[in-house]
């Protein structure tokens, strides 16, 4: 009775989420090639045991110095290069209608990490893209010796990170060199990484890097897999796997087979050959205080219906990860469930009584 | 009567121990997640303290004694390392530092510090000198 009170909660949340406007679709391609995203946009596409990462740095318009981003990557990744333009607008395209340029909001790009050991160095239009691998004190040491200014809650972030994968990739912006080809606040750069890796995951918490507590982090998740997948934590609308807690922070607003028009349409964008004919689309829209995005999204693209614990930042089993989502519970939420549960009950009684009598 | 002078001369004697000890009392205080362990500490007034300082972290912290009002004078203030002053140290990432320092009268202090974004993360702690 609770749980169902629960959900329908968050659902009745989730489904605010939806009615809101759609800032995040109908980005136009610049002049300059690049690529206008009103929020953190990302997509992790496995097939063939092949994780392939696609997301977009955003240039802020600092007009001097350098500045960049972390992001923890499940494994060594055989490749890294400028994503097509389209396919991450495609994509949000597909999910929601274009909206008037106008509408379009800053989005903050997220913090970037490397590691000691370079595994991999390129420079794709005016970001430096370094692949590090190594532990978190050792990533952090990189960063800041590289010029990134890390936030306070760095150092446990990178250690939440490190302690799953000690592959890390930093991004960082040349503001001469954007300056250069003319880029514009709020243009991006989209990066195409290829990870052979066992399952994907998409790292979540570190969007929390450096924000509020209070504050909301917003983001699209697309994943493009051969078969449904199973999630971890599970988001508001997915399927029901036994015993895996549910992220009201994260909804599930697609998952259907991507149509014919939507593969075509990706599959001739730039590095998107590798694609087959037919595959799963998920859409998850991500909007949770900081403070609560404690975990990242672990997938089982292989229809066993076994995401990793590991993967989704809980180690220490399951009970530990219900946990973690239950005390992040925004308060209001957990009050209005208590509310709606109490309500439940009372009913029942009256209910009970009045038959009885 | 000799007796009693002798075990008023030694318990006087136990008592001054400690203050005449050429060794200050160390404290080690580990920085990690950019927070301090421990975050509160109970020192004697006038009590030489001898603090080990551990930066676990891989970015540059510091450690500032200080009343209330000089850890907000420090928030907005643009020192960039305070090794040398009174009370105050500045660790690079990994470093283990020692900073002596002698408490006055009682009342209570703050330790902090205050790289942009750190004290306001939490990275404080409080030190009752008795």
């Amino acid at each position: 009775m609770a749980r169902r009170l629960l959900l329908g909660c968050a659902l009745a949340c989730g489904a605010t989420l939806i009615a809101t406007p759609a800032y995040a679709c109908g980005g136009l391609i610049g002049p300059n090639g690049a690529v206008n995203l009103a929020r953190t946009t990302t997509l992790a596409a496995y097939h063939n045991g092949i994780e392939h990462y696609v997301t977009a740095f955003t240039f802020t318009g600092a007009t001097k110095g350098t500045f960049g981003s972390i992001v923890p990557l499940p494994g060594i990744p055989t490749k890294v290069e400028r994503g097509g333009d389209w396919t991450l607008q495609r994509l949000e395209r597909e999910v929601a209608p274009p909206v008037p340029k106008g509408l379009f909001l800053d989005h903050t790009g997220v913090a970037f990490a490397a590691a000691p050991e370079i595994i991999l160095q390129t420079k794709i239009d005016a970001l430096d893209i370094t692949v590090l691998k190594g532990g978190a004190f050792a990533v952090g040491t990189w960063a800041e010796q590289h010029g990134f200014n890390l936030p306070p809650d760095a150092p446990s972030v990178l250690d939440f990170y490190a302690r799953r994968s000690q592959i890390f990739m930093a991004a960082r912006f040349d503001a001469a060199a954007a300056a250069k080809r003319g880029q514009r606040a709020g243009d991006g750069t989209p990066i195409h990484l290829t990870i052979p890796t066992n399952n994907p995951w998409v790292p979540l918490r570190i969007l929390a890097l450096g924000k509020q507590g209070s504050e909301v982090i917003d983001a699209d998740v697309f994943l493009l897999t051969d078969n449904v997948p199973a999630m971890l934590p599970q988001p508001v609308g997915g399927r029901n796997l036994a015993s895996a807690p549910l992220a009201t922070g994260m909804q599930l607003v697609r998952s259907e087979r991507a149509s014919a028009s939507l593969m075509q349409d990706l599959k001739i964008d730039k590095g998107m050959g590798w694609m087959p004919k037919s595959m799963w689309l998920t859409f998850i829209r991500l909007a949770a205080p900081a403070n609560t995005l404690g975990y990242d999204l672990a997938i089982d693209a292989t229809g066993q219906n076994q995401p990793s614990l590991q993967a989704a930042g809980f180690p220490t089993g399951i009970a530990a990860a219900a946990k973690h989502i239950r005390d992040s519970l925004p308060l209001w939420l957990a009050w209005t469930a208590a509310g709606a549960l109490t309500g439940g009950l009372l009913t029942t009684m009256l209910r009970r009584r009045l038959r009885t009598a | 009567m000799t007796l009693a002078r002798a075990v008023a001369a030694l318990l006087l004697g136990a008592a001054l121990l400690p203050a005449c000890s050429s060794s200050p009392r160390t404290i080690t205080v580990d920085m990690r997640f950019s927070h301090y362990l421990p975050t509160a500490m109970d020192v004697r007034a006038g009590e030489t303290v001898r603090f080990k300082l551990v930066n676990e972290d891989p970015m540059t912290h510091e450690f500032i004694i200080g009343t209330a009002a000089q850890q907000e004078a420090h928030e907005v203030g643009g020192e960039i390392d305070h090794n040398g002053l009174p009370g105050q140290a500045s660790l690079a990432p990994g470093e283990t530092r020692t900073l002596s320092f002698t408490f006055g009268r009682a009342g209570s202090l703050i330790f902090a510090c205050h790289r942009p974004g750190h004290y306001a993360y939490g990275m404080r702690g409080t030190i009752t000198i008795a």
